[in-house]
């Protein structure tokens, strides 16, 4: 047939096949090419996903998570369990340690080799300068994956300023926090409303005024116990002594890092630094922070003098701290200066009489933070005011481990528990057979609404605390303090007496961490300052 | 020197049993006690630091530690009310028991008189501890028998809580006090009572020659472990008061113990621990003397 044709026929039949024939071979050859280059891409994806698989291929491994505090086993139970349900290769245990000498205990659980991986607990820095758990900080600044916040790193999901501000002296951080504590005047509104107080105080005057109000109207304002076993007369002296003395810092911390700049205005200014043994016995030898010359160290004791007379003053010297407590339960008195520790008890406490059907002491109580001292009270406020006492509470740390793998699955499981919805759900939790909440302080992580009523105790940190002189600086120094105070606050002595008891008392202890930090202390530097003292 | 050389020999499993009981008596006892008087020297914290001072713990102690010359007043006030309280009460009560008629009452009576001890002292302490509270039963007495105004924080007010702290355990009664007294008692010749009686001697007459001066040894034994009771124990006080309000209960054995476990100061602690055996051993002495007079 192909013969048959004329010769135009055959001559274009020809050119169909022949670009039919180009066309096919073009298209294969294209077709081989885009298979190539598919072929490569697989192979590339192939490789990343092997590294990636191999990076987030299932967990899988065993790890023990331990807590002091009975009351947060159930939600670690639950952070587990909700852990578990999204790594199925994962098993993590929970339990607790014996909550009075923990540290004894987890020291000789890392000595015998059986500390659990995880570990929550009040403190860390100890166990870090023994070498037993690992430093924190490359792992705060990963992405947290379970965290919807948004944020780049993992510690951008804490409240500031504390990751931070638990660092050790090294700059570690050591403990991935959980918890704030805050301090409050927790106050009976019914005994309030009776003694005609519409407003809470906000300034120590006006604290005082309300006292007034309240012991006219013939209870008791403030429950005090005069004994170490009630330190709520010295905690006040805490906050102070690091608002009257701020200015004193940049004089007291004189051995510092290089180029540090201190800003009363700014928190983590003082991160890093401390104040020695060998500096604070020079700044007391040239009487900065010596009470008997230094009026910063003294108002604090004057402003709190004024207190005294709204205290249970009749017995405050003989009760404990629980009959303070009691005092405050029992609607004896109208305000005690506690921790959001001591909600719970007191939520149970005021449950227990509605139980009973004693209606009439059940009363309604509220929270107010500790009023400001202002310059009416001391000129010495020249830098800030005073900070709310409160600060990290509890946190988790690391075991240091040969297991890589476990030390992953530690990381990530304090991730997700620390993601903002998770740790919500946690905080939230409540005892099904109380109906209140496990865990009533306050939390790190961002976005965790506290609980309704510890709203003011939120410990806000607005300026930079590095307490260049305190109350005490030893254990002994800290009882002939409550026997100083116990006096001076009951007129047994007079306020110069007082102040020069309270001088000889912290020299003492001064001199005495000398010895004892010994190896801390650089003599000649003390001899050098000191030159020229009388 | 033969003959006893011999005679240890025969016996030396007797002997040699012994020896766990002294090494262990050693270990915990001797070099601890023995040590204390070496370390009284030291500026010692109990660890690493230690550095010889010669008698500067002593002299501090002494001259320069007001709390603790007031503690050693404190104490001599707790030995004097002790040994009156722990020789009289048990002399009254043995003397009244003994001269029970009925077998059977003085039985209930001897009886009566050691079952409280088996009572853990805490309890006795802590009890008391809430009859001294503001609305303690002390208080409430007094409020009974319209003595409001007497009504105290008696262990919160210096002025009152030595004196509470002394009347713990009102009416003193020390059980093994008054059965040593009791046994004394078996112990006097009828016959002396016999001849007293021909004599015609008064009761008073009666206990002042004839049985008190028979008692001696024992009020003597009884002294000095009343004494060396006041000197050494500390734990009524620790609970009660910790040695205040303002150390007006403070005692030597508290400051001891306050020194050496709770501010690490070790050799200071040894120190206190020294003059208080000093104390002790002159007392006890002392009394030997007294006994030897007799």
């Amino acid at each position: 047939m192909f013969l048959n044709m004329n010769k135009y026929k055959r001559a274009n039949l020809f050119f169909i096949v022949a670009f039919l024939i180009v066309s096919v071979l073009t298209g294969c050859n294209q077709n081989s090419d885009n298979s190539s280059t598919v072929v490569s891409e697989q192979s590339e994806e192939a490789a990343v996903t092997n590294e990636n698989e191999k990076e987030s291929a299932p967990m899988a491994g065993e790890i023990t998570v331990v807590t002091l505090y009975k009351e947060n086993v159930k939600n670690l139970e639950q952070a587990a369990n909700d852990y578990m349900a999204l790594h199925e290769k994962v098993k993590i245990t929970v339990k607790q340690m014996p909550y009075d000498g923990y540290g004894e205990w987890l020291k000789s659980q890392f000595l015998s080799n059986n500390a659990p991986e995880v570990i929550f607990t009040e403190g860390a820095n100890e166990f870090k300068a023994t070498d037993h758990i690992i430093s924190l900080n490359d792992y705060l600044e990963e992405p947290n994956p379970y965290s919807n916040s948004g944020n780049q790193k993992w510690k951008d999901d804490f409240v500031s300023p504390y990751v931070d501000l638990s660092k050790d002296a090294g700059g570690s951080v050591n403990m991935v926090p959980w918890s704030l504590f805050g301090i409050g005047i927790y106050y009976n509104k019914g005994l309030f409303e009776k003694a005609g107080i519409s407003e809470l105080p906000k300034t120590w005057n006006e604290f005082m005024s309300v006292g007034e109000k309240l012991k006219q109207s013939g209870v008791i304002p403030w429950a005090v116990a005069l004994k170490p076993s009630d330190a709520q007369t010295a905690w006040p002296l805490f906050i102070m002594h690091a608002a009257t003395t701020r200015s004193l810092v940049p004089e007291v911390n004189l051995r510092t890092a290089d180029g540090w700049n201190f800003d009363a205005n700014n928190p983590l200014s003082v991160q890093g630094e401390t104040i020695g043994p060998d500096e604070r016995y020079v700044a007391f030898k040239k009487g900065l922070i010596d009470p008997a010359k230094s009026k910063a160290m003294a108002d604090p004791y004057r402003v709190m003098k004024q207190a005294a007379q709204y205290m249970n003053s009749k017995d405050f010297l003989a009760i404990e701290g629980g009959d303070a407590i009691n005092k405050f339960v029992n609607g004896e008195s109208a305000m005690l200066y506690q921790g959001t520790w001591y909600l719970p008890s007191l939520q149970t406490k005021l449950a227990e009489y509605k139980a009973n059907g004693q209606n009439d002491k059940v009363f309604e109580f509220g929270i107010f933070p500790f009023p400001q001292i202002t310059n009416e009270n001391t000129d010495t406020l020249t830098m800030g005011g005073v900070n709310q006492l409160g600060g990290l509470r509890n946190g988790f740390m690391v075991k240091k481990m040969d297991d890589e793998n476990k030390t992953k699955i530690a990381i990530d499981f304090l991730k997700f528990i620390t993601s903002p919805q998770e740790a919500d759900k946690l905080f939230q939790m409540t005892d099904p057979e109380t109906g209140f909440r496990y865990i009533t302080d306050i939390s790190t992580v961002q976005g965790v609404a506290p609980m309704p009523g510890t709203e003011e105790m939120q410990p806000k940190q607005e300026w930079a605390d590095m307490t260049a002189g305190g109350v005490n600086y030893d254990q002994k120094d800290w009882d002939e303090f409550w026997v100083q105070w116990q006096q001076y606050l009951t007129d047994r002595i007079s306020e110069e007496q007082f102040l020069a008891q309270r001088s000889k008392s912290n020299l003492e202890a001064l001199e005495r961490n000398l010895k004892v930090f010994e190896k801390d202390v650089d003599q000649a530097w003390i001899e050098e300052q000191l030159q020229g003292l009388k | 020197m033969k003959r006893g050389f011999q005679s240890t020999m025969n016996h030396r499993n007797i002997y040699l049993a012994l020896i766990p009981a002294f090494l262990l008596l050693s270990v915990f006892q001797y070099i601890p006690f023995f040590s204390a008087f070496y370390r009284a020297f030291f500026d010692w914290n109990g660890a690493q630091r230690s550095e010889f001072i010669g008698w500067d713990n002593f002299t501090t102690l002494l001259a320069d530690d007001p709390v603790f010359i007031r503690s050693l007043g404190t104490m001599g006030i707790i030995v004097a009310v002790n040994l009156v309280q722990g020789v009289g009460m048990a002399l009254l009560l043995a003397t009244l028991i003994h001269h029970v008629r009925s077998e059977r009452l003085k039985y209930f009576y001897r009886i009566m008189v050691i079952i409280h001890a088996v009572v853990p002292s805490i309890v006795t302490t802590l009890l008391w501890k809430n009859f001294y509270s503001t609305d303690g039963l002390v208080n409430q007495l007094l409020s009974a028998v319209g003595l409001e105004s007497y009504a105290s924080t008696w262990l919160g007010d210096e002025r009152t809580a030595l004196g509470a702290i002394l009347f713990l355990g009102f009416p003193w009664v020390n059980g093994v006090f008054t059965l040593i007294y009791l046994a004394a008692y078996l112990g006097i010749n009828p016959e002396i009572y016999e001849a007293g009686r021909i004599d015609g001697v008064t009761a008073w007459k009666r206990f002042r020659y004839i049985e008190f001066s028979s008692l001696i040894p024992q009020t003597r034994l009884i002294a000095v472990l009343s004494i060396i009771g006041s000197i050494q124990n500390f734990e009524g006080i620790l609970i009660l008061t910790n040695g205040g309000p303002a150390y007006s209960t403070l005692v030597p054995g508290l400051m001891l113990y306050q020194y050496a476990f709770k501010y690490s100061q070790m050799g200071y602690a040894s120190a206190i621990g020294v003059l208080m055996f000093i104390i002790i051993l002159s007392l006890t002495l002392l009394n030997r003397k007294w006994g030897a007079n007799e």
